[in-house]
């Protein structure tokens, strides 16, 4: 087929590319719609709403720092030193993107759990886990961990090394290199890297609710919070899904062109 | 950059005959009518026994058994899930869906007492000690029929207040609650006496001296596909036979099976 070709193929592509559409399009309408928009104010203004909320903004921001902490070394770790099992180290890391969130959970527990192999340790020290904010942002880390340091580590990749070097020649260190050179050079991948960590932070469900359980101020995030409200109240996981589409929204609109830019 | 990414045709190749086995395997036909069957969490183990009981009776039926948090199916057949009968953990729920859909055939079935749960390794041998300091409660949520009958149950003792504030997890539905008594991260939950039958070695019951049983009830969707199968299995499970399954898994005997006669 050359480049003009038309035939049946080219409506079957654009026939599929508008079912796809409605089926990303049309949920996020219905959500809207069914939304019991005159009874908006007072379903938003409950305790449950403003706890929930203000915990997953807590928690996907402290998973967002402690991704950057430690993601950000190992990505430029992984970008560039050459070691054996290497491939293997990067393939763990990448692990927990693939990783159902529930089995994610039941891993945590077996290391963080008060029966894991930390746990004695932990309790020791006066750590608790299990069914506190840590444990929620140690499991919204570990999922979402993984989004920042794919994206930091192609990017550190692609980096011109020349300036790295032309850098070192005149003296700078390594850690100057990294904050003056480096990161500079890759900020459009940072932020795309620190919005799809944040983004998977703040819908994380299945790990959270495995290892850090629900309750509502210390663990119950916006995600659980609505699929517990599903359960036996509807207009009100409307209402809350609302909120978290507005957020998401938000976060797309301040990043507008950022993710586009990164990415390819 | 892109032709990197883009699978080979080989594997293209071997994409698509995943696919059509797949689909193949889906499509794979069972002569038998299946006939769907929402079920209480608390009735998993024992509704399994009853399909098996009454496939051999009835060779051309195929008894699909969905469990789940009774609050969570009966949101799920408001919202016009295809089932034929519903077995909720309490009557609220099943009125919750007589609102929105007809039903007949509905009657009560069986009866489950309520238990404090324990690690028998772990510090909690009294009820009383599940009000102590620092001990870690697992309840189910308020909305989910063993959270309701669990906070009955502790107002009845007394024991609300204190308890209420060392719960740190409000499972969704009463499997949650034995999974996280189970993984040892907490100390006591309040669960059916029929959930900890089985190969249980980490978990044991206290009695719970309370006038709160758990009652069952079933009923038949009006509209079901297969209403006259769906019969036929709420028949069987309130039959002699039925009756005597349900029993062996713990479920105290109803005198008689009692109909209830919806009021309007």
């Amino acid at each position: 087929m050359t480049e003009r070709g038309q035939g049946v193929g080219h409506w079957l592509l654009i026939l599929l590319a508008l079912i796809g559409l409605g089926l990303f399009v049309l949920p996020l309408i219905g959500l809207i719609a069914r939304a019991p928009l005159a009874e908006l104010g007072p379903l938003l203004v409950r305790d449950v709403v403003g706890q929930a909320l203000g915990l997953s903004l807590v928690v996907s921001l402290a998973a967002l720092g402690l991704a950057l902490l430690l993601g950000l070394p190992l990505a430029w770790v992984l970008a560039r030193f050459e070691f054996p099992g290497r491939r293997l180290v990067r393939a763990l890391v990448t692990l927990p993107m693939v990783l159902p969130p529930v089995v994610a959970g039941v891993a945590l527990l077996t290391v963080f759990g008060r029966r894991g192999l930390f746990g004695p340790v932990l309790s020791a020290l006066g750590i608790e886990l299990a069914f506190t904010t840590a444990g929620a942002i140690l499991a919204a880390t570990f999922v979402a961990a993984p989004f920042l340091i794919v994206t930091l580590e192609a990017a550190f990749e692609r980096v011109d090394r020349r300036l790295e070097d032309a850098a070192a020649t005149i003296g700078a260190t390594r850690l100057r290199i990294l904050w003056t050179v480096t990161l500079p050079a890759i900020r459009p991948s940072l932020l795309a890297g620190l919005a799809l960590c944040w983004a998977r932070a703040l819908g994380e469900f299945g790990a959270t609710i495995t290892f850090a359980g629900n309750f509502p101020g210390r663990t119950q995030t916006m995600p659980l919070a609505v699929y517990e409200a599903m359960q036996s109240d509807p207009d009100g996981a409307l209402a809350l899904s609302l909120v978290l589409l507005a957020v998401s929204l938000a976060l797309l609109f301040g990043l507008r062109g950022q993710l586009g830019r990164a990415l390819t | 950059m892109l032709r990197a990414v883009l699978p080979k045709p080989r594997h293209l190749r071997l994409a698509a005959l995943g696919l059509a086995i797949g689909t193949l395997l889906a499509c794979r036909s069972d002569p038998r009518t299946p006939v769907t069957v929402f079920a209480a969490a608390s009735l998993a183990e024992s509704f399994a026994a009853l399909e098996l009981a009454f496939e051999a009776d009835h060779p051309e039926l195929d008894v699909v058994v969905v469990v789940g948090g009774s609050q969570l199916l009966a949101t799920q057949l408001i919202e016009g899930a295809r089932a034929d009968v519903f077995a909720s953990a309490n009557p609220e729920q099943v009125d919750r869906v007589a609102l929105e859909r007809e039903l007949t055939d509905r009657q009560r079935f069986a009866t489950n007492r309520l238990v404090v749960v324990v690690r028998d390794d772990g510090p909690i041998h009294s009820i009383e000690q599940l009000a102590g300091e620092g001990v870690r409660v697992v309840l189910a949520g308020e909305a989910v029929p063993a959270g309701k009958y669990a906070r009955a149950a502790l107002v009845e003792l007394g024991l609300h207040a204190g308890v209420m504030a060392n719960v740190v997890s409000n499972e969704l539905d009463v499997r949650g609650v034995i999974g996280k008594l189970r993984a040892g991260e907490a100390d006591a939950g309040i669960a059916y006496a029929t959930d900890l039958r089985g190969s249980e070695s980490v978990l044991e019951a206290i009695e719970l001296a309370v006038d709160v049983d758990a009652h069952y009830e079933l009923a038949v969707l009006a509209d079901a596909e297969q209403r006259a199968a769906g019969q036929a299995f709420a028949n069987f499970v309130t039959s002699n036979a039925g009756q005597a399954i349900l029993h062996e898994h713990g479920f105290v005997r109803d005198p008689a099976p009692q109909f209830i006669y919806f009021q309007f």
